[in-house]
């Protein structure tokens, strides 16, 4: 399950990635604002979660294209550093944003459905299982609309060759804008998903976007299917570590990954290589 | 190394003069503690601009060395009994090594492998300090760290460091050993040399320059330095907390680096005096606080990518430029 969470994350971030070449740094404080968002529609609205989900996601897609617009798009012909430390800039914005209106506690989000599942010796709830069925769902509609539709084809041209995709006459920065959103809202979808499962606060990004590096790295920088293989292996890895090993410094095995990956095959597992 | 006007040299001996004496002028405890928790920023902000401003290359996990280097110099004096004055050149050494080690992989590759690396790093080490509790004391921290030994001179001569002051001069005298190393440094030969690699890594490589090797050196300098901060930093408050780790904190030195401005020697030293005033003035605001140093940080690379000494170098070559067009 945790894996399903992951290969979201990183592919949306990935995508941003592959278009925009910026690491967002923000990716995951942006995952726990779709968390919050989806919370308060259903907590004072009472929209039903599906609904709720449906929404954060819209708003966050909306939230993504104009951060592009706003903050990323006119550093593009600076040095990348400024564009890193816009992320942080936002991070700092939108984490103690998020702080300011609904306090830092730990809050409890209610799911889709609370029953739970005998299946010979291994009990499961039902969130679980739509956390894993709407992941796989979304991933395959997603190579779908990629590979099949012309906008998707779009967004691909670009991110394998901006200046070509530029010639071939495609709008390169609304595919930016674009993608940011979705991939923006990809991230919105899979915290509303687990967040039932787990709690939500404020700093819940920080952990998910190292993962979410990591496992893009280890993927390949930009590369789709590697961020979702990475994704499941590194969901896989950390949910063996915590049960055999121990709880407490999964983080640091994050990173260990990290230095292994960057010391044995830097271009990650389907990278396109430098 | 061409030789400094005569303008700017009367700036700088007023400018020494003034914080020499500065803590006989300003009185209030308050206001001292201020001015050494400026002075432990000034000297983080330093380190953390010789990666990033010089060498150009990220790091987001400043913070977290500088946590390393607090707890390293903390736990040498509490656990193994060592007087301040080896523990603090030890836990330098420490934070030096662990950023040696940690530049090795991660510097290898060029682009954005080295800021993404360095913030799961500062992510993984907050958790580690934060959970460790065995040795860092977990989430409760290190309390009642002494203050640095006494140092007696001939003629019965001690000086103590009970005093906020003598913390201020303690702090001064490593923030004048750590300008005077590192603008050596960023003047020397080496020096050209980090920022051809930050100009351009391809074309600084075809020079024959060593770029894994300059990247890797600088970051351990840069580690080293911000330990020394951390170490100070123990010595002086006597109470650690993992927040001392935290990225959060690398963000702030990372913002009093571009606000001061990037790549200078005076702008870490402005931000690093400015930022942690500002901080205090806006105490009341809270968490709104960080959202306002947010905004600013964007702001900033938006409208003044160069921070306020380019923002001002800026002017001031403008002046002189439209003086002689005249």
């Amino acid at each position: 399950m945790l894996g399903s969470i992951y290969a979201m994350v990183a592919l949306g971030l990935a995508l941003i990635y592959g278009i925009l070449e910026i690491p967002n740094f923000a990716h995951g404080t942006l995952y726990m604002l779709g968390a919050y968002i989806a919370y308060q529609l259903i907590i004072s609205l009472g929209f039903p979660y599906w609904a709720a989900l449906f929404c954060s996601a819209a708003v966050l897609f909306l939230i993504g294209m104009l951060i592009e617009r706003i903050a990323f798009r006119p550093l593009y012909t600076q040095p990348m550093i400024n564009s890193f430390i816009v992320a942080v800039g936002l991070i700092l914005i939108l984490e103690n944003g998020v702080q300011a209106v609904w306090g830092p506690a730990f809050k409890r989000f209610p799911g889709a459905s609370s029953s739970v599942f005998h299946l010979l010796n291994i009990t499961i709830t039902a969130q679980r299982v739509i956390v894993i069925v709407t992941a796989v769902v979304l991933i395959i509609a997603l190579h779908f609309f990629i590979r099949h539709t012309r906008l998707g084809s779009a967004i691909e041209a670009t991110s394998q060759n901006r200046k070509g995709a530029q010639l071939m006459g495609i709008n390169v920065s609304m595919m930016g804008g674009l993608t940011f959103g979705l991939g923006t809202a990809l991230a919105a979808v899979a915290a509303c998903l687990v967040a039932p499962v787990l709690l939500i606060y404020p700093t819940m990004g920080g952990p998910v976007i190292a993962m979410a590096f990591v496992i893009i790295i280890l993927g390949g920088m930009g590369s789709f299917l590697g961020a979702v293989i990475g994704g499941y292996i590194i969901g896989l890895a950390e949910t063996l570590f915590a049960c055999y090993v121990t709880t407490d410094y999964v983080e640091a095995l994050i990173f260990g990954i990290l230095v292994l990956v960057l010391s044995v095959k830097p271009t990650g597992l389907f990278g396109k290589g430098h | 190394m061409a030789a400094t006007p005569w303008g700017k040299r009367i700036f700088l001996i007023l400018v020494t003069a003034f914080v020499l004496v500065a803590p006989l002028i300003i009185t209030g405890k308050y206001h001292q503690h201020i001015m050494v928790m400026c002075g432990i920023w000034v000297i983080a902000s330093l380190a953390l601009n010789l990666i990033m401003g010089y060498t150009g290359q990220l790091n987001l996990a400043h913070g977290s060395f500088f946590g390393i280097g607090a707890y390293a110099t903390a736990l040498l004096v509490q656990n193994l009994g060592f007087s301040f004055w080896v523990a603090l050149p030890l836990g330098c050494a420490i934070t030096a090594v662990f950023g040696y080690l940690t530049g090795l992989p991660t510097l290898r590759t060029k682009g954005h492998y080295f800021p993404i690396a360095t913030m799961c790093l500062g992510i993984a080490i907050y958790y580690v300090i934060a959970r460790w509790e065995g040795l860092t004391g977990g989430a409760r921290g290190l309390f009642g760290l002494p203050r640095p030994d006494p140092i007696s001179l001939p003629f019965d001569v001690t000086i103590t460091f009970k005093s906020t002051i003598a913390c201020y001069y303690l702090v001064l005298f490593f923030v004048f050993v750590t300008i005077v190393l590192i603008s050596r440094l960023v003047k020397s030969l080496a020096g050209k040399r980090l920022i051809a690699v930050r100009g351009n890594e391809d074309l600084a490589q075809s020079l024959g320059i060593n770029t894994m090797q300059v990247k890797v050196i600088s970051f351990t300098i840069s580690t080293l330095f911000a330990g020394l901060a951390g170490g100070l930093f123990a010595a002086y408050m006597g109470t650690l907390m993992a927040e001392q780790a935290h990225y959060l904190l690398s963000f702030e030195m990372l913002i009093n680096v571009v606000i001061g401005g990037i790549g200078t020697m005076a702008g870490p030293i402005l931000g690093g005096i400015l930022l942690p005033i500002l901080g205090e003035i806006l105490q009341p605001l809270a968490g709104f606080r960080l959202i306002l140093y947010g905004l600013l940080l964007v702001l900033c690379i938006h409208f003044l990518p160069t921070g306020i000494v380019g923002g001002l170098r800026a002017a001031v070559m403008r002046r002189r430029r439209r003086r002689e067009a005249l």
